[in-house]
């Protein structure tokens, strides 16, 4: 018995969202792994949500034979009974079912036609027995302007179009009637159909098994629907269909419910824990509650000496670092609203003295309303423990400029929180607070959360962004993300899965009114993940000797 | 066609004047709810999704009451000054130049605030005592306090559907308006007003607000927001210019509708389906 398997349908994203423009319809689509050699696509219905099993194939054919499909779920009615329809009678309803709603789906949408045309180029010369009379006959009730010449089929076209060009046989009593004379038909040509070889024509076509009611009488078949049937019960909610039913490629079984990667560092209690979902590209929806994030407070330990050593770092900074969030009186602008003193003293000179006047006659604006919400999101993964240059490990760079960054920022107005996140599956996406909206960054509790920080475990991005995105405590927040590494976990091994999650993560951030940058210190060969989720120019490359500068400029430009 | 009085040389808004019916079909009462706020004095808000017709609707109204239009689009830099007006420098010394609000409260027009709610808070806050009994507009920097003149009347625009939780009015900005909901006309219209503004065929104009139709059912989701009747409309204009309907699609409607490629790659599919 060939069965579908549930692996990846390559390209099932774009495919999704085809079927959904046209007729609003989400089946889930997978890939049908079959031993035969000519495999047709499977349509099932039985469960909440419709599944599409696709063989493997050129686009053009992958996608004549998603619309086909899904113009069986947005024309199609209720399977019907088998009982007393000769096999050849149930063929003929079939072929005439598939001509009813590619006819109604081409009067909608006549682009189809054009799709599906090339498939068809059944005529007189493939013979006269039944498996040609119905491909000709598919032929024929496709395109009404071509003429094949046999009686048959010219009686089957007129029972089918009236008179007036439209469809006669509009409902399932009709079909089915004229199924059952038209077998009759076939049966009084004397012509044998053998029910065993026949295959659905043409390949873009599926098998039609979702229009008939599975009978449990019947001898094992061919087509694997009934099969099919108990994978795709669902409980009734639709989402809940598809995540139950297939998780993502997991690593061994161990690795997604064990405790291996749990260690001292991360046995703090939890603040609280939430669930979000993860967006799979495969099934190119979100899975609803897949990860579970924890927020806890990381160990305190002694921050005394982080803390001489930011106030040290602190001194260091290059004046005019802040300019950019332009300061009162900072500087001068080409427009604004209030004219610079000095820009019109020295024009006022100028113009005196027959020299060119200076062309900024403006100060420079205010910072927005008041400052943003900002959010640091740390990546604290294991690959972070490496050390720099000067032997720190890059962790300690990320906390440092983080901290210092904010210190800086809350200073003109803004008000900034630093997170620090890990992952160890999707059942454990840590995130820490090291410090809240009312702490100062340079607060001797506020260093001793923050020297306690440690680098631990996978880096699943989109599931600490969506638990950022979800708590903001201010106007216009930005949230920006320090890594240094793509979006990876253990218990995934499809390596587009994770930033695809990413992406799609950052695309909701945005549709609910929150920014997101990103700032990736390492080599901008190792961010190409990143900088296609993110917007263009939202994600820069840097090294830790700039991390500072940077994260000002990143949290204060635009 | 209704004619104007000529415009009087001494007309400080001969600028922003139309001469020329602006062509707007009209989908319900909002033609008479534009009038009856117009006769009120009361500030309207145009509330919809972007390319449906509100700027259109807005020129076809000034037209028809015989009002100046001043226009501006608002943005995250829009400031104060942009609004009400500035000082400039020029040889003799600095200068007063009203900025558009300024001038049509000044002179009497329709000032027109398109998607409002781009504009940064404290610009926002300056009309507010434009839209109550006062009708008074403040300019601080002049100490002038400037009463609005009677043909004065304040619309403003947007579009609630991709602006994020902080880009939604405040409150105290808000209630001031009455407000009218546009959207997308429906089929029929929608294909009449692409072969008016287009000049294409009926079967054309059907297939175009088919695909439009598609891609809004994608809002939300995969697109922030469907195809506008005004990408149909560029569509068309291409189309009558010569090019291939199908490349004429793909060139207003599913490149420029997203950045993603596998969005792009459905909407490719999507232009053939609906257009032949």
């Amino acid at each position: 018995m060939p069965a579908s398997s549930e692996s990846a349908l390559a390209g099932s994203r774009p495919l999704g969202i085809y079927l959904d423009a046209l007729w609003s319809v989400r089946p889930r689509l997978t890939r049908l792994d079959s031993a035969d050699d000519r495999p047709r696509p499977i349509l099932s219905c039985a469960g909440a949500r419709p599944v599409l099993h696709l063989p493997p194939a050129g686009a053009l054919l992958t996608r004549a034979r998603a619309a086909h499909a899904a113009a069986h779920l947005a024309y199609g009615g209720e399977p019907q009974p088998r009982a007393r329809l000769k096999p050849v009678q149930r063929v003929l309803l079939e072929t005439l079912e598939d001509a009813r709603v590619e006819w109604r789906a081409m009067q909608e949408l006549p682009g189809l036609r054009t799709l599906w045309a090339p498939f068809h180029g059944a005529g007189p010369d493939d013979g006269n027995g039944v498996d040609a009379l119905l491909l000709r006959l598919a032929h024929a009730l496709f395109d009404p302007a071509h003429e094949d010449g046999h009686a048959w089929i010219a009686k089957v076209r007129r029972m089918f179009f009236s008179a007036d060009g439209r469809l006669a046989l509009d409902t399932p009593e009709r079909l089915r009637d004229a199924a059952s004379r038209l077998g009759n038909d076939l049966g009084q040509m004397r012509l044998n159909f053998n029910a065993a070889g026949w295959r659905v024509e043409p390949a873009y076509r599926d098998d039609n098994h979702h229009l008939w009611i599975a009978d449990d009488s019947l001898p094992p078949s061919a087509t694997p629907l009934e099969r099919e049937d108990a994978d795709s019960h669902g409980s009734g909610d639709d989402s809940n269909a598809v995540t139950a039913d297939r998780p993502p490629p997991q690593a061994t079984g161990g690795a997604d419910h064990g405790e291996g990667g749990a260690t001292a560092l991360w046995s703090e209690a939890p603040l609280r824990t939430l669930r979000y979902p993860e967006w799979d590209r495969l099934i190119g929806r979100l899975r609803p509650d897949w990860c579970t994030v924890i927020e806890s407070r990381p160990l305190n330990v002694d921050g005394e000496a982080l803390r001489m050593r930011l106030l040290s770092a602190l001194r260091r900074l290059p004046p005019g670092r802040l300019r950019a969030a332009g300061r009162p009186g900072s500087g001068r602008a080409r427009d604004g609203e209030v004219l610079h003193t000095d820009a019109l003293i020295e024009t006022g000179i100028a113009l005196r003295t027959g020299t060119r006047p200076p062309t900024r006659l403006y100060r420079a604006a205010r910072p927005d309303d008041g400052g943003r919400d900002l959010l640091l999101l740390i990546d604290a993964s294991a690959s972070t423990a490496q050390p720099c240059a000067d032997r720190r490990p890059l962790l300690e760079h990320l906390r440092d400029a983080a901290l210092l960054a904010t210190h800086e920022l809350e200073r003109i107005g803004h008000s900034a929180r630093v997170w620090a996140f890990a992952s160890d599956t999707r059942h454990r996406v840590r995130v820490q607070h090291l410090k809240d909206v009312r702490e100062d960054a340079l607060d001797a509790r506020v260093c001793a959360r923050a020297a306690g920080l440690r680098s631990h475990g996978s880096t699943r991005i989109g599931a600490a962004l969506r638990h950022a995105v979800a708590h903001p405590t201010g106007d216009r927040p930005l949230i920006l993300l320090l890594t240094d590494g793509e979006p990876h976990d253990i218990d995934v091994h499809d390596p587009r899965y994770l930033p695809e999650d990413l992406k799609q993560a950052v695309r909701e951030a945005r549709r609910r009114g929150t920014e997101v940058r990103c700032l990736h210190v390492g080599t901008a060969r190792q961010a190409f993940a990143l900088r296609h989720a993110f917007d263009p120019g939202r994600c820069v490359t840097t090294n830790p000797a700039h991390l500072v500068q940077q994260v000002l400029a990143g949290l204060q430009s635009g | 066609m209704k004619l104007h009085d000529p415009v009087a040389p001494d007309d400080a808004l001969a600028d922003w004047r139309i001469a020329d019916e602006p062509w707007y079909a009209p989908v319900g009462g909002e033609v008479a709810a534009f009038e009856a706020a117009h006769a009120r004095g009361l500030p309207l808000m145009l509330k919809g999704p972007t390319g449906c017709g509100k700027t259109r609707f807005v020129e076809h109204m000034a037209w028809r009451l015989g009002l100046p239009l001043i226009t501006v689009a608002c943005h995250e830099d829009l400031s104060a000054g942009d609004l009400i007006g500035r000082f400039l420098l020029d040889g003799q010394g600095t200068r007063w130049q009203d900025g558009p609000l300024t001038r049509a409260v000044r002179h009497g027009a329709i000032c027109y605030l398109d998607e409002l709610v781009e504009a940064r808070a404290d610009t926002t806050v300056l009309i507010h005592p434009l839209t109550d009994a006062r009708r008074q507009l403040p300019l601080a920097a002049t100490g002038e306090l400037l009463h609005a003149h009677p043909d004065f009347r304040l619309v403003v625009s947007y579009n609630p559907g991709y602006h994020g939780v902080h880009k939604s009015l405040k409150a105290s900005t808000r209630q001031r308006f009455t407000a009218l909901e546009f959207g997308y006309p429906d089929a029929a219209r929608e294909a009449a007003i692409v072969m008016h503004e287009c000049g294409v065929d009926e079967g054309i104009a059907k297939q175009l607000v088919t695909l439009a139709e598609r891609t809004r059912r994608l809002a939300g989701d995969a697109l922030d927001e469907g195809a506008s009747t005004r990408m149909l409309i560029h569509a068309g204009l291409l189309i009558a210019e010569g090019l291939a309907p199908r490349t004429a699609c793909l060139q207003a409607v599913a490149v420029p509708l997203s950045d993603d490629p596998e969005v792009v790659s459905a909407l490719t599919a999507l232009v053939d389906a609906c257009i032949v």
